[in-house]
């Protein structure tokens, strides 16, 4: 494990993001490229799709018209560094327009906003707006591969509750440094965010 | 940023930023973002995947330029779901513009489709869905084509008339 105790930012993301690429391949009718791209973006197309409070099955229709979206206009992504923010921002706008087909035609827009933002939200239901996911995932892809890898599994071992030298042994690094670690990773996303005014 | 409730379980003060939130709390907002939480099904994702194969190269591409579900104009038309208001939609190309009406079909669940292809043309007409379906109806002499049987999701029609360059709608989500 290399640079075990980097919290820096990835500051040469350009030469490092395979996105642009695998882009531009897809758009080139390859597939596979097609497929990472799908891979990579999922967990963001899903997360907005809930954080709408979509059904399942209302999510996997604006899931899946927000990737064949992408795919016809592939040839017209002018900078793919900027995708996640496409992605969440066509995701959002489909499962708004959903939403405002479901719902009853006499709702005002302030109720319409009310109920998105979740005025009695279930305790284990989705609570982020979807701007919020689209930002914390931005902020989350630009922080280090080192602090990537850490925070995801703390977040993974979330559910399992597994103590911090069993989370430090699957990391392959010293349990004493995972705390510090977690810290200073969340500190440099905390930054992230705040650079973005959210 | 309006304010929002905190991410996680148990907490009721709202809060203005991420930014402000404790560590505790980022982490779970963390987990919620990155779906570590709730993955998209695997169908879902394979879907998407197979998908590819609806990639359209040579066809001009048909925006969506109005549909009633969408327009806070006309009230009576945004319950397409809950009552038997058609909901109507255009789709403009250079050279041709689709209407569409779609109303409940016979069937629970399903849809009965409606299309006028203007300037009106004789064309063959593919009803793409995923992850590669492509039925096909004929529009006759006046333009005029009917799709039965419409079951909800992702939906749009490649128009092809003799002669002219493909079309491809957007794709919308009917239902």
């Amino acid at each position: 494990m290399t640079s075990v105790e980097s919290v820096r930012v990835n500051s040469d993301r350009d030469s490092a993001d395979p996105v642009p690429g695998l882009v531009e391949a897809a758009a080139a009718g390859d597939g596979q490229a097609w497929a990472e791209l799908v891979d990579r973006f999922s967990p963001l197309v899903w997360s907005v799709c809930r954080a709408h409070r979509l059904s399942v099955e209302d999510a996997a229709d604006v899931y899946q018209v927000t990737w064949l979206r992408l795919l016809e206009n592939l040839n017209r992504i002018r900078d793919p560094r900027r995708l996640p923010g496409w992605i969440a921002t066509t995701c959002r706008r489909e499962a708004q327009a959903l939403l405002t087909r479901a719902r009853s035609s006499v709702a005002t827009e302030s109720e319409r906003l009310d109920w998105l933002l979740g005025g009695d939200v279930a305790a284990d239901e989705p609570t982020l707006t979807a701007d919020q996911h689209a930002v914390l995932w931005r902020a989350f892809d630009r922080l280090s591969d080192w602090c990537q890898q850490v925070l995801r599994a703390l977040i993974l071992n979330m559910d399992k509750q597994m103590s911090y030298p069993q989370v430090a042994a699957e990391l392959g690094t010293r349990p004493g440094s995972l705390g510090p670690t977690r810290g200073r990773c969340l500190k440099q996303l905390r930054k992230l965010l705040e650079a973005e005014g959210i | 940023m309006s304010k929002e409730r905190r991410p996680g379980n148990g907490h009721d003060e709202p809060v203005t930023r991420l930014s402000d939130l404790d560590d505790e709390q980022l982490l779970a907002a963390l987990r919620e973002a990155l779906g570590a939480s709730d993955p998209p099904p695997s169908w879902c994702v394979e879907l998407a995947k197979e998908s590819f194969a609806l990639r359209t190269i040579d066809a001009e591409l048909a925006a969506l330029t109005e549909d009633s579900a969408l327009d806070g104009a006309a009230p009576a038309r945004t319950r397409a779901r809950a009552d038997s208001a058609p909901r109507f939609a255009v789709f403009d190309a250079d050279s041709l513009n689709v209407e569409i009406e779609m109303t409940p079909g016979s069937e629970a669940g399903s849809w009965q489709l409606v299309g006028q292809l203007t300037p009106p043309a004789a064309a063959i007409v593919g009803v793409r869905r995923p992850p590669d379906d492509q039925t096909r109806v004929t529009a006759d002499n006046h333009g005029r084509f009917m799709i039965d049987q419409l079951p909800s999701g992702p939906l749009s029609l490649a128009i092809e008339v003799e002669g002219r360059q493909p079309i491809v709608t957007e794709w919308i989500t009917v239902g």
